[in-house]
């Protein structure tokens, strides 16, 4: 065994400048950093001794059909309804939408407007009102409120009417 | 080195699959094939989010339907089973969303409403740590749960995830770590 000359030492000291060992590989940004992180979860995982089987199960057959029905649904149903309806649809919408109005028309020329009430299809029928709020108003109230009902001429027979039978609103009130 | 072989082979043939999709005369049978590629992973994806065998067919149907509608619009800026991850991840979340809205639950709550398809579903086969884990996970805020499914039982990459989620990867990690951390609480404390 010969020992390494002091010139072979200076080679390879040179060599070694010239070739920074490390230059000619990378490593991912952060490796270094999350390189602790990552082994640590390795190891949590492995001590809680799951596995990576997954415990689902799918029903017998599935596989054998998903194929078939996945693609019935997708490929083979949707499109050809699409083409159809691309093709056919706005003289079918138009046909349809003027078929509807025509018979709407039929019917509503062809119905007869009532043109009289029928004299037994309504009842008189007592109306209870609440007389809380009619002690709230006052004669002149009652006064306007009929003004704007009636006409001039009916409003001053009800105020004479009043008068000459001395009624007085209150009483009126108590009435109602 | 094979891995990346295979990398390289499935994103060719994705990319062909695509090219097949937005054509009209070839579109049926694309379909067919990316149905058959793809419906297991992204019903197992599914299945892990919302849990019931039920809710994940129906949310599986209704990702590849919005891949048939929408395959024209897919402007391949990212990979196929990316944008397929995405489709679904948002179908899950807005589908838990929904389902915290009619139980009068606040839809940033934890997923814990789901607690019964463990305990009592017909289609639950594990022990009792496996039990445990999936309790555990509900605690998670969804998009966490999401991380730690994506990360633990799927074993994507971050770079992965971090493409379906369109999040960074630092987030990701510390999303991760939390979500672990969370999980080795539960254990110690139930």
């Amino acid at each position: 065994m010969t020992r390494p000359s002091p010139q072979d030492s200076d080679f390879e000291q040179q060599l070694s400048k010239q070739l920074n060992s490390t230059a000619a590989f990378g490593v991912p940004e952060g490796y270094f950093e999350n390189l602790t992180q990552e082994i640590e979860n390795q190891i949590i995982l492995e001590k809680l001794q799951v596995t990576k089987q997954l415990p689902y199960q799918v029903p017998s057959g599935y596989w054998e059909q998903a194929r078939l029905r996945t693609i019935k649904k997708i490929v083979t149903r949707q499109s050809p309804i699409v083409v159809m309806l691309q093709a056919k649809s706005t003289w079918y919408i138009s046909m349809a939408a003027a078929a509807c109005f025509a018979l709407l028309m039929y019917f509503n020329i062809n119905t007869p407007l009532p043109t009289s009430i029928n004299a037994t299809s309504h009842q008189e029928v007592d109306i209870t009102v609440e007389n809380t709020y009619l002690f709230a108003i006052n004669e002149e109230d009652l006064i306007d409120l009929l003004a704007t009902s009636l006409n001039s001429d009916t409003t001053n027979q009800i105020e004479e009417a009043l008068l000459n039978e001395n009624i007085s609103t209150n009483e009126i009130e108590y009435e109602l | 080195m094979i891995e990346t072989t295979n990398e390289v082979k499935h994103s060719l043939e994705d990319k062909q699959l695509i090219a097949d999709l937005k054509n009209e005369t070839t579109k049926n049978k694309a379909f067919e094939t990316l149905v058959v590629r793809y419906q297991q992973r992204l019903y197992w994806h599914i299945r892990k989010m919302v849990l019931d065998h039920e809710d994940a067919n129906d949310l599986l149907q209704n990702v590849f339907l919005k891949v048939w509608r929408n395959i024209e619009n897919f402007r391949e800026d990212a990979q196929l089973f990316t944008w397929l991850y995405r489709i679904a991840t948002n179908e899950c979340i807005t589908f838990l969303q929904q389902k915290k809205k009619r139980n009068n639950i606040s839809i940033d709550a934890d997923d814990t409403i789901l607690e019964p398809i463990i305990t009592e579903g017909p289609l639950f086969t594990g022990d009792q740590i496996q039990k445990k884990l999936q309790l555990a996970l509900l605690t998670l805020p969804t998009k966490q749960r999401t991380v730690f499914n994506m990360k633990y039982f799927d074993e994507m990459k971050y770079e992965e995830i971090a493409a379906v989620l369109q999040v960074t990867v630092g987030a990701l990690k510390a999303s991760y770590h939390h979500a672990v951390k969370k999980i080795e609480h539960y254990f110690n404390t139930h």
